[in-house]
């Protein structure tokens, strides 16, 4: 009794219709509940007289096998409302999906006259096996075939848009949020901005999610987009160039002064020394003082980065020039420091201390570049070295070195 | 011992080192063949004091800037073009910090060298901190009151280019004004 009154109603369905399904009908599974079959009449009604282009063809038997894992979406889209353009129909498509737990993308656009939008689910289509070799094995694929599809179109002289649906069902269970999803947390035109921005001045990606989260209190950001950006943005800013053509075109545009050695044979870079024009300016003033140490772990090529610092007459510490060089040899410093004694002016002062640290062959090089300066060990560095000798020699720890003082 | 003013206060203070390691002879021959020797001209107060090193003896002044540079540079593995970056932003706060510092020496005149005849010479030419190296010289003096060489040492005006103590006590005797070429143009 229960099957022919389901038969019934869905054979007023497709009076109802007019569309010719009863061979669909016909091989439909009796175990359909009624209350299912009269909530897709109601919103298959609302559908026809929302849509006008509906294609027959579109409609096809799967509306109305709902099966254990399909999901019908029509309600979220059935409405008779228009839209100013496009972009505000893409946006109000997209918030309805959200509410409806999927994501759409773009799978058609079209511009001009017939200006036309098919959107589709994320999950549509179906995964093509890429010819080169994936990098990560525990690669997937969202895609399962999902036919939902929706179109958004121009009516009339007004160029009011509408939405017409397609296919409403998906083949696949909808999520309770979307976070995660393809498009769920992309950065939007702005939020792009501000991840340059404050990468610009060096602000830590989690900060940067920090900062776009209290912008936008539902965005769906993680922090892997944020490093994506950052990443495409360093690699835009840099261009083709290679990273050595990079910073001599930076040198070059921000006005400084650098010298490049190059080694004899071959055309690798040997060192590098630059300045800033304001601090030959200081240089040329306050010659009279010079430190000089180098640093480690400033790079990933483990070069040295020299230092070489001054002191101005308001007893402020001020740079004089940096060098990366490929190893601490006399050669290297040699170099460095003819190139320092190029930026002084003929008439000004030439360096008269020089204040390095126990190292052999920089003391060398100093006695050799400046032989009128007078050259000053760091006494702590001095200090050091004799109580590690006292450590070793005296087996005794304390009390010589309070004597030493 | 290395902090030993003089040549003579040295030559004491070697004796009471030796003296002090005669029981660890290798120590003291280390001391004496790797550092004294050679460097003795470049380490010891009596000799560095000689020469006008603004009182840099140590690289104190250079680890920091390293420092410096490291705090902006934030990571190890940066390349060379984000290394130049970030350190071209540190010379910019740099160059601006220096900038303000001078700015400052010049238009500020600090009340205690207001009316005196001695400062009347300097204000507005010279940076506050020489300034402040000549008032604790001159407080030196007015303490000890020291009018021969001997107890002066003349050390300020070797190793900063200021005027020394005695100097300023004959000003002060004279009531005169330190003048601006007695002072190095540093």
């Amino acid at each position: 009794m229960i099957l022919d009154t389901c038969l019934l109603i869905s054979l007023a369905i497709i009076c109802c219709l007019f569309i010719d399904m009863v061979e669909n009908v016909d091989d439909d599974p009796g175990d359909r509940k009624p209350s299912v079959v009269d909530s897709v009449k109601v919103e298959a009604s609302v559908k026809v007289e929302a849509s006008v282009k509906v294609e027959a063809s579109c409609v096809n038997s799967d509306v109305w096998k709902l099966r254990d894992n399909e999901v019908d979406t029509a309600h979220f889209f059935s409405t008779r409302d228009t839209w100013k353009d496009k972009d505000e129909l893409l946006g109000w498509v997209r918030r309805q999906a959200n509410r409806a737990g999927f994501m759409v993308i773009i799978r058609r656009s079209c511009e001009g006259r017939n200006a036309m939008l098919e959107l589709v689910c994320e999950r549509s289509g179906e995964h093509k096996v890429p010819n080169r070799k994936v990098k990560h094995e525990a690669a997937g694929s969202r895609k399962c075939g999902c036919l939902f599809k929706v179109r958004g179109y121009v009516v009339g002289e007004d160029n009011a848009w509408k939405l017409a649906i397609l296919n409403d069902v998906h083949n696949h269970e909808t999520v309770s949020y979307v976070a995660g999803h393809l498009l769920a947390g992309r950065l939007m035109e702005d939020d792009k901005k501000i991840v340059h921005d404050l990468t610009n001045s060096s602000v830590k990606p989690k900060n940067i999610l920090t900062n776009l989260k209290k912008k936008r209190k539902e965005s769906m950001t993680n922090i892997k987009q944020v490093y994506n950006e950052r990443h495409k943005f360093k690699k835009a800013k840099r261009g083709e160039l290679t990273e050595m053509q990079y910073l001599i075109s930076k040198l070059e545009e921000n006005g400084y002064v650098y010298y490049i050695r190059e080694k004899c044979e071959s055309k690798t870079v040997q060192d590098i020394f630059w300045t800033h024009p304001m601090l030959v300016k200081l240089f040329n003033n306050f010659p009279t003082v010079l430190i000089m140490d180098s640093t480690y772990k400033t790079n990933l090529y483990r070069m040295p980065l020299f230092e070489i610092v001054g002191v101005t007459s308001t007893y402020l510490t001020y740079s004089v020039g940096f060098a990366f060089m490929m190893s601490e040899k006399e050669d290297n410093f040699t170099w460095v420091l003819q190139m320092l004694l190029k930026l002084l002016e003929p008439n000004s002062d030439m360096p008269k201390v020089v204040v390095t640290d126990r190292d052999t062959s920089m003391m060398n090089v100093v006695a050799n570049v400046l032989p009128d300066s007078s050259a000053i060990l760091c006494y702590f560095h001095v200090g050091k070295n004799v109580r590690a000798r006292i450590i070793t020699d005296c087996k005794v720890k304390q009390n010589v070195v309070v004597m030493d003082g | 011992m290395v902090e030993s003013p003089t040549q003579e206060l040295y030559a004491g203070n070697l004796l009471e080192f030796q003296d002090a390691c005669k029981d660890y002879p290798k120590f003291l021959h280390y001391v004496e063949t790797t550092i004294l020797k050679p460097f003795k001209d470049k380490l010891v107060r009596a000799w560095t004091d000689l020469v006008l090193h603004l009182g840099c003896k140590t690289t104190n002044r250079v680890e920091g800037a390293h420092g410096v540079v490291k705090e902006y540079l934030s990571t190890s593995k940066g390349d060379l073009g984000t290394c130049w970056q970030k350190i071209d932003e540190m010379l910019a706060n740099q160059f601006g910090e220096i900038q303000s510092s001078f700015g400052r020496s010049i238009t500020v005149l600090e009340h205690r060298y207001k009316y005196v005849t001695l400062y009347s010479g300097l204000g507005g030419h010279m940076s506050r901190q020489a300034m402040n190296f000549i008032f604790l010289e001159e407080e030196r003096v007015r303490k000890t009151l020291c009018i021969d060489k001997g107890t002066c040492g003349c050390v300020i005006r070797m190793s900063y280019g200021l005027p020394y103590a005695c100097f300023i006590a004959t000003k002060i005797r004279h009531n005169k004004p330190i003048r601006l070429d007695e002072i190095h143009p540093h």
